[in-house]
């Protein structure tokens, strides 16, 4: 009777697809209507949920232990993307004829998974195809090597998450909302522009994060958001110090970010979220021998020492709006920055006072459409400005000349989604120098990227 | 004569093991505070070459052993997740399931509260922290004080799934190490509110709550008309055999149910 009924379950549960029941793995609904009617007595549907339960643990999604019963959930997921891209680059110093054009066919792949926790708490892993910090492309040049470095997979993720609603602490709630992540993770503030312009979409933070939020402060539809974060950038450097003359400090940087989001009406919602972004370290002291630091600083920048962000103090105001019309949805973005650390930046990169102007930044862009479901599109134009000092080459957009500021240029790109998971996309960068007498060595840049990405 | 003085040692050995043989129990706090080691007395008192070793830290302990191999016996107050027995068969650890005894878990709150019953919807907006003054679910004014078992207990993930729906407890509940504590701080608290098994529900201070107009009782739980009420478990690697049997089948007996029903269980019957 046992088996019969053991078997009938599953037969009922494959006929229906009843999903839950299936997942659940022990048909625990029909198991306890069974005993309630007497069919079966406690033990027996006991022995037939444990048998069930054991059942599916043999099959190969119940044979998934995650280690752990904390583990309240967990997300798998994953994207890959095939790019044609053309660079044109032609430098200011480049010799007659020669040609420093190139195709490249290049891969991305990308494989997370979320784990969910009880009590707000999440963590996540994600392992991606990476070159270096700015980019996740790899070169399909590995038909007859696949040990040519090529084809690797790091870390591009691994975080500890706290995210709750309404926190409060001893019973006094000072937020709508909090989240804090520790690790290397995704960075939570507000960019805009194609490839999120002052800050590439493939850099992740390594650190702390913190985010507050507010809704409907003062009146309905505003909504306020604070963020902080201090991340490592290198560290280490001290070491040199020991025997060298000179030495680096580790290196940091710190961001703070007020944002201020208003619902105008369903069609119409606008946002402002200036900003303080700090590096600090990027400087060497001389030093007085036996690992005694003294003397004045020295500021490297210049020194060739590219594994250091050098230092930056960036005010910038990124904003955007958004409407409706004509049944699609617009967006207007901008962003006005300086640093203010520019001038300094400027002398130690091109000779003092050889920049006229050095510290400033921006852009404006509009998009039309957006691509998310099967069907839909998206249009971007976009205008960028980056004066030589006004930032660094290490954390902005890296496909507009290499990330390397000191250029001017436009940007047009267009997706159109296949499918709900399969999109297509072109982007055309084109930049140049903006100031005639730098000593940048690239001049003029183009770069035409075609792109097929799905996501699973 | 070697051979003749190895068998006797071998003998000795086998006597000597035989006569200490120890079962050992762990996990949940629900049975192993009373009832398992009542049993465990007078089955010792009828086998007097049995000894016991338990610990009850909770069902989740109690799962965690049985998979690992140091205990014989696994209790838990809830029934083994699916992930539990995953990993066990992981490493070749089949959970075997025994009902050994029902349990309700009864709503009490301070005996000054003047409330006289309850109802499922309210009972889960407390836990969950949607309501948080009784003025809120018609008693007096006052903020709620939720008790909980802590999350190492079965009664904790239980009640979870029978009474919150599967949501998350309130983030200002207080976590307690058992029944017994839970129904102490109650019992001082006059906007106290908690869940205590069958046989906690006369401790001083206390009243219990109808819910939904059921009183929790041996009556309703055996009937399972009272929607709080749930299986207890001894978990083995494989059927029960050898002296973890005659446990379960001594705990099974006219004999045993008697215990399990003065310490405040409803047999297994």
């Amino acid at each position: 009777m046992k088996k019969m009924i053991r078997w009938g379950l599953a037969v009922v549960c494959a006929m229906t697809g009843a999903a839950s029941v299936m997942a659940q793995g022990d048909g625990g609904p029909l198991i306890d209507a069974l005993v309630k009617k007497g069919v079966l007595s406690s033990q027996e549907g006991e022995e037939i949920r444990a048998d069930m339960t054991a059942d599916l643990a043999a099959t190969p999604g119940g044979m998934i232990s995650w280690g752990s019963s904390a583990v309240k959930g967990v997300k798998i997921y994953g994207d890959a993307r095939v790019r044609y891209q053309y660079d044109n680059n032609i430098q200011n110093n480049q010799i007659a004829d020669e040609d420093r054009s190139r195709s490249r066919y290049r891969y991305r792949v990308r494989l997370g998974a979320d784990y969910k926790f009880a009590e707000n708490w999440n963590a996540g892993v994600r392992l991606e195809t990476t070159a270096s910090q700015t980019s996740t492309n790899s070169d399909t040049n590995g038909f007859f090597n696949k040990a040519n470095g090529q084809d690797e997979a790091r870390f591009g993720l691994y975080y500890l998450q706290y995210a709750a609603n309404d926190p409060s602490v001893f019973g006094f709630s000072f937020a709508d909302s909090v989240q804090l992540d520790f690790g290397k993770h995704a960075h939570p503030y507000y960019f805009n522009g194609v490839n999120g312009f002052l800050w590439d979409s493939d850099v992740n933070p390594e650190g702390f994060s913190q985010s507050l939020g507010w809704k409907d402060v003062g009146v309905s539809g505003l909504n306020i958001t604070t963020r902080a974060g201090q991340y490592v950038i290198f560290s280490n450097d001290g070491q040199a110090a020991e025997t060298a003359v000179t030495s680096e400090d580790d290196q940091f940087l710190f961001v703070a970010q007020l944002e201020a989001a208003y619902k105008i009406n369903s069609d119409v919602n606008l946002k402002v979220a200036p900003l303080v972004l700090a590096q600090t370290g990027g400087r060497a002291n001389a030093s007085a021998g036996g690992g005694t630091l003294a003397g004045a600083e020295v500021n490297n920048l210049g020194q060739g020492d590219g594994t250091t962000l050098e230092d930056v103090l960036v005010f910038a105001i990124p904003a955007e709006i958004n409407w409706k019309m004509w049944n699609q949805g617009f967006r207007g973005y901008a962003t006005y920055g300086i640093n203010l650390n520019g001038r300094e930046r400027s002398d130690a990169l091109t000779g003092v006072g050889i920049n006229e102007s050095y510290g400033q930044l921006f852009n404006v862009g509009m998009t039309m459409g957006r691509v998310r479901n099967k069907g839909s599109w998206d249009v971007t134009a976009e205008y960028r400005y980056v004066e030589e000092a006004a930032y660094t080459q290490f954390l902005g957009d890296s496909d507009f000349n290499g990330g390397q500021p000191g250029h001017h240029g436009f940007i047009v790109s267009s997706g159109y989604a296949f499918t709900d998971n399969i999109q297509g996309r072109v982007t055309y960068f084109n930049s140049e120098n903006i100031n005639p007498n730098t000593t940048l060595t690239s001049g003029q840049d183009q770069v035409l990227q075609v792109d097929l990405a799905w996501r699973f | 004569m070697k051979k003749a003085i190895l068998s006797l040692v071998i003998a000795a050995m086998a006597l000597g093991s035989a006569q200490a043989e120890k079962l050992v129990i762990k996990g949940s706090d629900t049975l192993g505070a009373k009832m398992v080691p009542q049993l465990a007395e007078a089955f010792k008192a009828r086998n007097p070459g049995t000894t016991f070793e338990i610990a009850a830290e909770g069902s989740t302990t109690g799962i965690a052993a049985i998979t690992d191999g140091t205990a014989d016996i696994g209790m838990s107050s809830r029934r083994a997740r699916g992930s539990e027995v995953a990993t066990a068969a992981t490493r070749g650890v089949k959970m075997v399931p025994t009902i050994v005894s029902f349990d309700g878990m009864g709503i009490i709150v301070n005996q000054n509260n003047p409330m006289t019953g309850i109802s499922k919807s309210d009972v889960a907006k407390i836990f969950t922290g949607d309501v948080t003054d009784w003025s809120q679910v018609g008693g007096k004014a006052g903020k709620i004080s939720v008790y909980t078992r802590n999350t190492a207990s079965g009664t904790y993930q239980d009640f979870k799934d029978l009474a919150m729906n599967k949501r998350d407890y309130a983030k200002a509940a207080q976590k307690m190490a058992g029944n017994e504590q839970i129904a102490a701080e109650v019992g001082k608290n006059a906007n106290g509110i908690g869940y205590v098994g069958i046989a906690y529900l006369k401790a001083p201070g206390i009243k219990v709550l109808p819910v939904d107009g059921v009183m929790v009782n041996k009556q309703t739980v055996q009937s399972k008309k009272y929607p709080y009420a749930r299986p207890n478990f001894f978990y083995t690697n494989g059927a029960p055999a050898g002296k973890v049997k005659e446990f379960i089948d001594f705990l099974l007996s006219p004999a045993g149910h008697v215990i399990v029903d003065q310490v405040g269980f409803v047999p297994a019957k």
